[in-house]
């Protein structure tokens, strides 16, 4: 199943939140950010995350939290975690089988001609 | 960027810095080695238990951000006439790396191995990505080695031909070893790198930061 359909907004929050600068040694200050997940036609629930705006790590901890988001959401659809997973947004079974490439490793695995002859180096 | 190490620190600050799921802040979210924030000497003050006891004062000068790459470590010995026993994690007959992200300089990049081996063309090993191949973020840069206490435990730090332009070092695909940045170095007279980490560390617990 397909989540990728899905809007996600950020609107800035009126508190500022201080924060120490490394590189100058300042402290500073900047807003916080409200990052919110909602699935436009799933009934699955409106998801938060809040991060301070330019956080260092601000693509990498959002990332991590839209994993998150799409695991929640997997498991509020009844899909068990234990069989499923989330992989590019799609919810995918672990470890089944769906390619021609795949069917057939898997009726016979290691077939003749599966590596490629190469011409031997000459010593 | 961190917290203030003194001043006023609210809920918000903290939850700002961490980042949160929710919009109420709860302190044991928090726990150091949970899923916000990560085992570092900066936050050596922030309890490692979920159920421990957190304040808001235990939280100056902590850091919410930085990208290390840790597991728990092995060891391998390959046996035969020459053995080589290796210590750490991501090659034959070791653990993987449990995290793999890593922030090296300004390369955001994975650590899908690191190890230290010794024996025959020993020494230690990293494997950092294709990005890393002629990246100069790998030129004498500092790997620091802690323990599950957020302790320092050693530093590697690679020579001058690791990441310059003309040196396959590390390699195309993101492998480097210590032997190879060392005699491209000393040949061409760049600085050599200098080993810091132990055996033992490397086959427990340990978290690597690129600094």
């Amino acid at each position: 199943m397909d989540l990728s359909e899905f809007d996600r907004t950020i609107k800035s929050l009126p508190d500022k939140v201080r924060y120490k600068d490394d590189s100058t040694g300042e402290d500073k200050t900047a807003n916080e950010a409200e990052i919110t997940w909602k699935h436009k036609y799933l009934p699955v629930s409106e998801l938060k995350f809040y991060l301070r705006e330019n956080h260092e790590f601000w693509e990498d901890k959002i990332a991590d939290r839209e994993q998150e988001v799409l695991e929640i959401w997997m498991k509020e659809l009844k899909y068990n975690s234990l069989h499923y997973s989330v992989v590019d947004k799609k919810i995918v079974a672990k470890g089944q089988v769906e390619t021609q490439d795949q069917i057939d490793e898997w009726l016979k695995p290691n077939p003749g001609g599966k590596l490629k002859p190469i011409t031997p180096e000459t010593i | 960027m961190t917290l203030p190490g003194s001043g006023t620190l609210d809920y918000g600050t903290i939850r700002a810095e961490f980042g949160s799921p929710t919009s109420n802040v709860y302190l044991n979210l928090y726990y150091r080695g949970g899923p916000y924030c990560v085992n570092l000497p900066e936050n050596s003050n922030i309890t490692t238990s979920s159920t421990g006891q957190l304040a808001v004062n235990n939280f100056y000068s902590s850091t919410g951000g930085a990208k290390v790459a840790w597991g728990t470590g092995g060891s391998y010995n390959s046996g035969g006439k020459a053995p080589v026993v290796s210590y750490g994690c991501g090659a034959i007959g070791l653990p993987n790396m449990t995290s793999q992200s890593i922030v090296i300089g300004s390369l955001a990049t994975n650590l899908s191995r690191c190890l230290k081996s010794v024996g025959p063309l020993g020494g230690t090993e990293m494997n950092t990505g294709p990005a890393s191949y002629q990246n100069s973020n790998m030129t004498q840069r500092a790997f620091k080695l802690y323990n599950s206490s957020a302790g320092l435990e050693g530093t590697y730090t690679t020579g001058g031909a690791a990441g310059a332009v003309g040196y396959n070092v590390p390699t195309g695909p993101g492998s480097y070893t210590q032997f190879a940045d060392g005699l491209n170095s000393s040949v061409n007279g760049l600085p050599a790198p200098s080993d810091g980490w132990g055996t033992a560390m490397l086959s427990t617990y340990f978290i690597i930061k690129a600094t």
